[in-house]
């Protein structure tokens, strides 16, 4: 602005000038109401407020513009259901938020008024005003925040010892934080030891001193909150508020003569660990501050030895791993005394222990982050012990239950790459023995149990390894991977292979921990993988085929025979991935087979229609190869058997299962090459055709058909691609919520549910448009007597309980008496998770008011 | 809204460790709750799962006191799970206030016993009582506690009826934090 | 035994139902819901029995209460319908000209003539006295009030009995003479006679219940007093004394423990009917209902003449009908006062419903021929209350 010239700046200024007394005006005769029909205006002003508060000097203004400014304060626009422009109740309050803030000088015209606010406001507003002053205090500084200093903080104590709700506590407790930012900004990091504070800090300390002379009671918990609170602030606060809440709470659980509120003095002293932690996490702590170092033996002293007290174990434990995580604190050899005394509360075969085991092994966890040797020479010994080479028989529950423990809590602290390895290698030989063919069981089945409960050992492992992104896994395709695969491949060859080593539930467990190494290998071994499982999985499935090439055509065709459901998808699946990859090999396959096993295998009415019906879906798995555009050709040989009495429903159903392309088998973790873009297009294609035929007469079979080709193709891909379509084909998938088919309306809900769970999106309109049908509809399928699959009830009910937050009351309140007494059915529901619904969603109802 | 703690009959109660995850008995050699065989035959089976008191307990733990809105009545101490009793289609609540002459007993009563009108079958009748010598008027509350018309008649009453449902507000937790649960 | 039930099922009022009355006069029936409505019922007679066992819907009265309508009550001559609500009012509705005196004409409306102010709190009861010449309601105010019926729809408060030390949950008027009892959460029923110097006054206070006194019903003879209780008994008090005299004694003469396994809400009482009635010994039976969602009806019986003086009333359980609402409360019960519908039961229900019962006597013979043993088994069969759902 400085460039311009003298003559062009006053210009700028008179505009602004003028803008601002002409908007005074308007302000001052639309009142409110010119907040709740221009919301989108305000914007604008408050950004050039913002600017002019900023880059000019307007300390002669400063009442004015402060007065038209806060006037706006606090904002209570909300925005209409629907509405167009998009502005939010948050918008207006940052907008408004970043005027205030925008200049020191409004901080002693502001604070006064705030504080006003603050003791005459609830709720929302009550926030809106703490959130003010935290983002506000700063920029005023510490001149004027002194001057307030003891209101603000008498203010604020309301709301954090007698807090309304979590989220205005946490306001206030942001709020205090900001003041003592504010009041302390200039203190340095004490050299000496010993720390010196006046102020309100010694004050809030003093008085959380006092509370905490009761430690179990809830008062003392919002002084440990307010305490962390202040911990997390500046570094010499920090070390005040630690040298005196620290020994305040430790002295009292060493002077405390009956230790009925030892786990309460613990967990407080947790609170403030944690509080550091935070603070580590938010970065506000260096390098060079150690803010624990002088607390350190005396913390894990009471720590350690509140393990051996029933009441106060699980306060210590948490305390525990808590301490172990602040870097640098807690030696090596200390932690490895650590790992020893939690040894003693990890014995599987203790059910007591079972309440407190989950918190022990986060201990043990988190000290294998720091250092794995302790884990490995003490906890897994101990651990792999009560792994029986004699599997218990079916009927001794109990030792399943011991041994089920010890492989739980090594998977759980097994994820480190040391321990891992150990485990794997522990766990595979336990594994060869179980399968052997040599191995005469005593039980059968109970060896097969066994075998599984190892398994998913480790998939559970390799599941959160994968998550966070551990660079170990490919070594697995050798240690682990293969190993399993002749495991099962010597099975599959005995004459009578053991349970253990063929049972389905074990077999597909062994085949998706193959899958999941597999997924994190580098492409080049992913292809030999891929290859390696395309055998693998028709093996698992009980077929061997030797010899067999990945495009041979026979192969497609022995799914035909194959026996079960299981098993043909097994190969379909691998049939797809392998086509996937191998485009060249699938040419002549898609130009003259395809057309061949559809007119051999599925066309003709000649072949026994469970045959046919599982051609279809191999069909549709070959199709599911590659964007193609031979395969459009394919897809609408589709539609041409809807008619199909006999097939219709299950091409239909095949239609979704593209559109989902190829669900979680083809995805690019199985390195299969997917676009979206080809979705996209198959839908634009498809969809018209779809919803044409859904416009045909409700009397003939092909109008279920369609619908249900509708609902399963809208259910298997992104809402966004079909959401303009929403108005024309709400009415079909109203219609489909009464058909008998489970799965077409488990579709359907999961549409709508998709659809109401984006309450910004303005097709919610189209629900609220045919609210009462679909709230009726949903109540039959909410309904025990009417719909077998527990799951489908359950999300019919979830479904059901969005509506109150997404439709308006007016629209729907003559139903809500029906809606509450019906729903008193499905508390009665079989399935306990039904119910749960059931009692979540009627409670929406009751909360339903105008 | 917080109230004033000159008028509170209990500002500063005692708090108790939230109890964890509900135990279930082993019932099978396999661990059949793995995600990998829940198919469409399980999840059609409709076996019932009776409603027990763990179940009940979920209903009401996370209900919170109207003097302290933001402490549950499970931190409180107020219900535990071994105050639960079910026997057919009977069901006894017994609860603990927090002291002897809290004024809001009656409220914390009424609340249980909304929450469980609203949340189970009808079939169900319940009694919900305060334990043996917990509270100064320990047979005056549970009579009204215990009378439908009078519960009736509360819940006509629309203050009282606020009080309520802010009480219930947070009931669907069960047990979980709501930081946690966001 | 056991109520049978042939195919009724009203889908009546919307929320809880409370409360129930039959005309004395007229084929009519109403019933009072928390949904703050009144519902009116007729059937069909003809030469002064039941045409068919048939009940429809005449009409729903909107009421002008804001609250729970928590009973009914209606005068002797069938004309005047009074109602008590949790808004602390008592409404009196008369039909409008254009009724004829059938009753089951649909011209007349139902409109409020009157509304009775001055509880403090919710009412819970109304009734009308033998002759229709007075008016008593009571409310959770403890009080009671006796109004006195005046012509065109006026009302004149003549006594107002704080006696109670909580709730007042019932009234009761005796059958024959100016006789008021009243039945509290504080356990007890007092009893009240007017002193023509002076004002209403309580004569006696009938202690024994342990718990909250839901219901009160007078025997139709009058010289019994039946209540029933949170405590889960049923008690039958005998006037001792002439009636009338400061002196007046009632004493309990029956207790019958367990009657209903949870709170008893409601008790109605009626002469005997077909083969056991006319005897001397017969006061009657009692029809209960409550918490348990039971229905039984009792016998009541005179002392056995052979045995001492001393000893008291008899009892049997005629018929005890389970789930008479689902699974819902039963809340009132009441038996038709009319000649040649005394064997109707009506009841209402947390679930909202009216149910309209008959109570019949089934003959069931047992045994070989020649030593035939003969059980007079009642049942109650539910009548359809409308046939066109």
């Amino acid at each position: 602005m400085k460039a311009l010239v003298q003559s062009i700046r006053l210009i700028v200024f008179g505009i602004i000038d003028s803008l601002m007394l002409r908007h005074r005006e308007a302000l001052k005769g639309l009142g409110s109401q010119f907040v709740s029909e221009r919301p989108r205006n305000l914007i604008v002003s408050f950004a050039i407020m913002r600017v002019l508060l900023i880059e000019f000097n307007v300390l002669s203004q400063i009442d004015n513009l402060f007065d038209i400014t806060f006037c706006y304060f606090p904002i209570t626009f909300k925005p209409p259901p629907g509405d167009v422009y998009g502005v939010t109740t948050d918008d207006l309050r940052d907008g408004l938020q970043s005027c205030l803030n925008a200049t020191p000088l409004f901080g002693p015209l502001a604070l006064p008024l705030l504080l006003e606010k603050l003791s005459a406001s609830t709720g929302n507003l009550k926030r809106d005003t703490l959130q003010t002053l935290e983002s506000c205090l700063p920029v005023y500084g510490r001149a004027v925040a002194l001057n307030y200093a003891p209101e603000l903080w008498e203010s604020f104590k309301i709301e954090i010892f007698q807090p309304a709700d979590p989220d205005t506590e946490g306001s206030a407790l942001r709020a205090t934080q900001s003041l003592i930012r504010t009041l302390y900004s200039l203190q340095d990091i004490p050299t000496s030891g010993e720390i010196q504070a006046d102020g309100l800090i010694v004050d809030i300390v003093q008085e959380c001193k006092k509370i905490l002379r009761e430690p179990e009671k809830s008062q003392a918990q919002h002084a440990i909150k307010l305490l962390s609170a202040c911990i997390c602030t500046t570094a010499p606060i920090r070390q005040y508020v630690l040298s005196q809440g620290a020994i305040c709470v430790i002295s009292g659980s060493t002077h405390m003569i009956g230790l009925s509120y030892r786990g309460h003095i613990l967990a407080g002293l947790t609170g403030f660990i944690m509080a550091v932690n935070q603070a580590y996490k938010s970065g506000v702590v260096d390098d060079v501050e150690q803010p624990l170092d002088t607390f350190k033996d005396q913390i894990i002293g009471a720590f350690s030895s509140g393990i051996n007290v029933a009441s106060c174990r699980r306060a210590a434990l948490e305390g525990l791993h808590q301490i172990v995580q602040i870097r640098r604190l807690v030696p090596i050899a200390e932690l490895g005394l650590l790992v020893h005394i939690i040894n003693e509360h990890l014995n599987p075969k203790e059910e007591d222990h079972d309440d407190l085991r989950p918190e022990a092994l986060k201990v043990v966890l988190a000290i294998s982050q720091i250092t794995t040797k302790p884990v490995e020479e003490i906890s897994l010994p101990h651990l792999f012990l009560f792994l029986p080479d004699i599997t218990p028989s079916r009927n001794a529950l109990r030792e399943h239950a011991t041994y089920r423990r010890a492989l739980d809590s090594l998977a759980t602290i097994c994820v480190q790459p040391p321990l891992f390895e150990t485990f794997v290698i522990r766990l595979c030989s336990k594994l060869d023995m179980l399968c052997s063919p040599m191995r005469q069981p005593l039980d059968d089945e109970a060896d097969a149990a066994y075998a599984h409960a190892i398994l998913l050992a480790l998939k559970n492992v390799l599941v959160i390894k994968i998550r966070d992104a551990h660079t170990d896994i490919p070594k697995y395709l050798d240690q682990l991977a293969l190993p399993l695969y002749w495991i099962f491949i010597r099975a599959a060859v005995s004459s009578a292979p053991p349970l253990a080593s063929s049972d389905i539930r074990v077999v597909s467990l062994a085949a998706k921990i193959i899958t999941l190494i597999a997924r994190s290998l580098p492409l080049e071994r992913a292809l030999f993988a891929a290859y390696q499982s395309g055998t693998t999985t028709p093996l698992l499935a009980g077929r061997r085929l030797p010899g067999m090439q990945s495009h041979s055509p026979p192969f497609l065709w022995s799914l035909v025979e194959a026996t079960n459901e299981r098993q043909s998808l097994a190969m379909f699946h691998t049939i797809s991935s392998i086509f996937n990859k191998r485009l060249e090999d699938a040419q002549p396959f898609l130009q003259t087979r395809l057309p061949e096993f559809w007119e051999e295998s599925i066309a003709s009415a000649t072949v026994p229609i469970e045959a046919r019906r599982r051609a279809l879906l191999g069909y549709i798995w070959a199709l599911l190869v590659r964007n193609d555009p031979r395969v459009n050709v394919c897809v609408n040989r589709l539609f041409s058997i809807f008619s199909d009495p006999q097939l219709g429903w299950h091409a239909a159903k095949a239609v979704g299962e593209f559109g989902r392309g190829g669900g979680d088998v083809l995805t690019k973790r199985n390195f299969s090459v997917i676009r979206m873009l080809h979705t996209q297009r198959f839908m634009t294609s498809t969809l018209p055709q779809i919803i044409a035929g859904c416009k045909i007469s409700p009397d003939l079979t092909e109008h279920t058909t369609y619908l249900i080709a509708l609902t399963s193709l809208i259910n298997s891909v992104p809402k966004a691609m079909f959401l303009s379509e929403l108005p024309t084909i709400m009415p079909f998938l109203l219609r489909g919520l009464d058909v008998p088919d489970e799965e077409m309306r488990a579709n359907i809900i999961n549409t709508l549910n998709a659809v109401a769970k984006d309450e910004s999106s303005s097709q919610v309109n189209v629900i609220s448009e045919h609210a009462s049908t679909i709230v009726t509809a949903l109540l039959r399928n909410a309904d025990y007597e009417i719909t077998k699959s527990s799951r489908l009830r359950a999300t019919a009910l979830q479904c059901l309980g969005m509506f109150p937050s997404i439709v308006k009351y007016s629209v729907l309140h003559p139903q809500r008496n029906h809606v509450i007494s019906r729903l008193s059915k499905a508390l009665d529901d079989p399935k306990r998770s039904v119910r749960k619904e059931a009692v979540d969603t009627r409670s929406h109802w009751f909360a339903y008011q105008g | 809204m917080p109230i004033p703690t000159a008028t509170m009959d209990n500002p500063n109660p005692v708090i108790f460790s939230s109890k964890k995850d509900i135990r279930r008995e082993v019932r099978s050699i396999w661990i059949d709750s793995s995600e990998e065989f829940i198919d469409a035959a399980e999840e059609g089976d409709n076996l019932p799962e009776v409603i027990d008191e763990d179940e009940i307990y979920d209903l009401l733990r996370s209900i919170t006191d109207p003097e302290h809105p933001s402490t549950t009545l499970e931190q409180l101490g107020v219900v535990t799970a071994e105050q639960i009793k079910i026997s057919g289609n009977h069901i006894s609540v017994r609860f603990t206030p927090t002291v002897p002459h809290c004024g809001m007993a009656t409220l914390i009563g009424l609340s249980l016993r909304v929450r469980l009108l609203r949340s189970l079958p009808a079939r169900f009748r319940v009694d919900i009582t305060v334990k043996e010598g917990s509270h100064q008027s320990e047979s005056a509350l549970n009579k009204q506690l215990n009378d439908k018309e009078r519960v009736a008649a509360a819940l006509e009453n629309t203050t009282l009826l606020d009080v309520v449902n802010g009480c219930l507000a947070t009931a669907n937790l069960r047990g979980r934090d709501p930081i946690d649960a966001a | 035994m056991r109520l049978g039930r042939e195919n009724a099922e009203l889908t009546g009022h919307e929320d809880r139902t409370w409360h129930l009355a039959w005309n004395p006069k007229h084929p009519l029936l109403a019933s009072c819901s928390a949904d703050k409505s009144v519902r009116l019922f007729s059937y069909g007679t003809q030469n002064g029995l039941l045409d068919s066992p048939k009940f429809n819907p005449a009409t729903s009265i909107p009421s002008v209460h804001s609250r729970t309508v928590r009973s009914v009550a209606w005068s002797p001559s069938g004309k005047s319908l009074a109602t008590a609500s949790f808004d602390s009012t008592v409404s009196i509705w008369e039909r409008s000209s254009g009724s004829d005196d059938d009753g089951t004409a649909s011209s007349g409306e139902w409109e409020c003539v009157s509304t009775l102010e001055g509880h403090e709190s919710e009412c819970k009861s109304v009734g009308y006295s033998f002759n229709g010449s007075l008016l008593a309601s009571c409310s959770r105010d403890k009080s009671v009030w006796i109004w006195e019926v005046q012509p065109d729809a006026d009302f004149e408060c003549i006594s107002v009995l704080m006696e109670h030390t909580q709730d007042v949950k019932c009234i009761a008027w005796h059958p024959k003479e100016e006789i008021l009892a009243s039945a509290s959460y504080d356990d007890t029923i007092k009893l009240y006679l007017d002193d023509p110097e002076d004002d209403w006054y309580p004569f006696t206070t009938l202690t024994g219940h342990t718990s909250t006194v839901w219901s009160l019903s007078f025997s139709p003879s009058g010289r019994y007093l039946a209540s029933c209780s949170s405590d889960l008994s049923i008690k039958i008090w005998q006037r001792e004394q002439a009636p009338g005299n400061r002196g007046e004694k009632w004493t309990c003469q029956l207790t019958i423990p367990n009657a209903h396994s949870r709170a008893i809400y409601s008790v109605s009482w009626t002469i005997a009917q077909e083969a056991s009635a006319g005897s001397d010994e017969e006061l009657g039976w009692l029809a209960s209902g409550g918490e348990d969602g039971r229905i039984n009806i009792w016998q009541i019986q005179a002392p056995e003449k052979s045995s001492g003086s001393n000893s008291s009333l008899r009892y049997s359980l005629l018929v005890s009908q389970s789930s008479a609402h689902g699974v819902a409360d039963v809340n009132a019960v009441a038996w038709c006062p009319r000649d040649g519908f005394r064997d109707l039961l009506g009841s209402v229900g947390d679930d909202g419903l009216l149910r309209v019962w008959r109570i019949e006597l089934d003959v069931v013979q047992m045994g070989p021929k020649s030593n035939k043993i003969v059980h007079l088994h009642y049942t109650l069969r539910e009548l359809v209350l409308w046939d066109d759902l």
